[in-house]
């Protein structure tokens, strides 16, 4: 089983967008995905599965059964209660509910926490293929839980200024991360919200290539309506739109993740070649090219 | 992967560290920890006399860290493992056990079980090893989900290994 958490302590840069994309992609080859969603907005669980009452849904049953000191004594079957279907075959949701936002009060001085969506993972076992974890936008017990339960991780980021100081954030918290699990967290940062006609997305576009070559997915997500009216319909991206840029981006990271997951390799420095996907590492001639670009979308930035 | 934090960091890394710390056993220890009163056979945690250099109350255990935690053995139910084991052996990954995911180690460290021949317990390392006296060992008293955890000890701070529920699981 291969577990990647979605992470970025910055809001709006389409982490949920990614997860659900993710996870559709990743079913749409019959593997066997479970989506947890853990942000108390509960965006990605709404879309996928529609409200739910119950606050003890989903992933908070898992919390919960830590909290009571009842989760030992559970059987596994009781871990997988927790996972719901999707409209999708094979992609299956571990919801999250409003209620996950007070766990960081409730579980206050209880040593060990952040290790609960670990066990909960192990203990889905052999039911999933691959698990995605849609992580809320903010530092706390459900990001750590996200971060330490994940073999890998991805940090969409959207291609503008603040978002990139965002990421600044998101890598050291991952260093610390790592400091205190003595193991290194692999990582795959992905440009999202790409719109090649402004000026401000192209400059942090670069910037990203610069400081982040080794880890930068090359491909930008594009902006892309589709996106948004497939929310709108309440189907993931690749159900809606198999054809649409953004999922065509999408399409070409999933080939890759899982090839990287079969190999067992852990890298996380992501290589396509540059024919299949024009490749825009630094000093890349594609990477001078979209520095060329740069002065003609000047004047619309 | 950096070694030092930033001085502003600190905080938050000791917040990080505290929800990441290894955690106490699911069920709470009997304040008897006869062996007869533990679901855990504690005579399969203990190391069995011929392991066992000081006295029977005393435990001599192996530290052995992976996935980043550290767990105790007991010292007299393992062995190094030479080569030829490792070429054959059923191989224990502690790591995968205790959670869900291999040890990223490479290579591992091998551990043969002395009253288990042809398993192995790979493992991230081994850190020496400890006599603690049997009464400073948390005992769990209830089956629950890992009965290979068969209970924690504080100082060193550890997870105690029950080998033969480890080879029944693993």
């Amino acid at each position: 089983m291969s577990t990647w958490a979605v992470c970025n302590q910055k809001g709006g840069v389409g982490k949920t967008t990614t997860a659900i994309s993710i996870a559709s992609l990743l079913a749409e080859k019959g593997r066997k995905t479970l989506l947890i969603d853990l942000d108390p907005h509960a965006s990605a669980s709404v879309y996928l599965v529609g409200r739910e009452d119950d606050a003890n849904a989903g992933v908070m049953r898992w919390f919960s059964a830590e909290l009571d000191g009842s989760a030992a004594s559970l059987p596994a079957a009781a871990f997988a209660a927790a996972c719901e279907e999707t409209k999708q075959p094979d992609l299956s949701l571990a919801r999250a509910t409003p209620a996950l936002a007070a766990l960081e009060r409730r579980a206050a001085g209880r040593e060990g926490f952040g290790r609960v969506l670990t066990t909960a993972v192990a203990r889905l076992g052999a039911r999933f293929d691959d698990v995605i974890i849609d992580c809320p936008p903010t530092l706390g017990l459900l990001m750590i839980n996200a971060l330490a339960a994940a073999q890998q991780v991805l940090i969409p980021v959207q291609t503008e200024h603040l978002a990139l100081e965002g990421l600044a954030r998101m890598s050291r918290t991952l260093e610390m991360v790592e400091r205190s699990q003595r193991r290194a967290i692999p990582r795959i940062v992905i440009p999202t919200l790409f719109d090649r006609r402004t000026r401000a997305s192209l400059l942090a576009l670069e910037r990203l290539r610069e400081e982040y070559a080794s880890v930068l997915w090359p491909e930008p997500v594009p902006i892309d309506t589709r996106l948004r009216d497939a929310a709108r319909a309440g189907l993931p991206p690749p159900l809606y739109d198999p054809a649409g840029r953004a999922v065509g981006v999408y399409r070409r990271l999933v080939d890759r993740l899982i090839g990287a997951a079969e190999a067992g390799a852990t890298e996380a420095a992501p290589q396509p070649t540059a024919d299949r996907y024009g490749i825009v590492a630094a000093g890349s001639p594609a990477a001078a090219s979209t520095r060329c670009s740069l002065a003609a979308a000047g004047a619309r930035s | 992967m950096t070694v030092t934090a930033p001085p502003l960091d600190a905080s938050l890394e000791a917040y990080i560290g505290a929800l990441l710390a290894p955690r106490e056993p699911d069920v709470e220890p009997s304040t008897d920890v006869s062996a007869e009163q533990s679901s855990v056979d504690v005579r399969a945690v203990a190391p069995s006399a011929a392991g066992v250099e000081s006295s029977a109350d005393v435990l001599e255990l192996k530290l052995v860290k992976a996935a980043g935690l550290v767990f105790a053995l007991p010292a007299g139910e393992t062995a190094d493992a030479d080569d030829a084991a490792c070429g054959a052996a059923r191989i224990i990954d502690l790591a995968a056990v205790a959670t869900g995911r291999p040890s990223a180690a490479v290579p591992a460290t091998r551990l043969a079980l002395i009253d288990h021949p042809g398993v192995l317990i790979a493992v991230d390392s081994c850190e020496g090893l400890v006599e603690v006296p049997s009464e400073r060992v948390r005992w769990r008293t209830a089956g629950g989900a890992r009965p290979w955890l068969a209970g924690m000890l504080d100082d060193p701070r550890a997870a105690v290994v029950s080998v033969r529920h480890l080879v029944e699981e693993g």
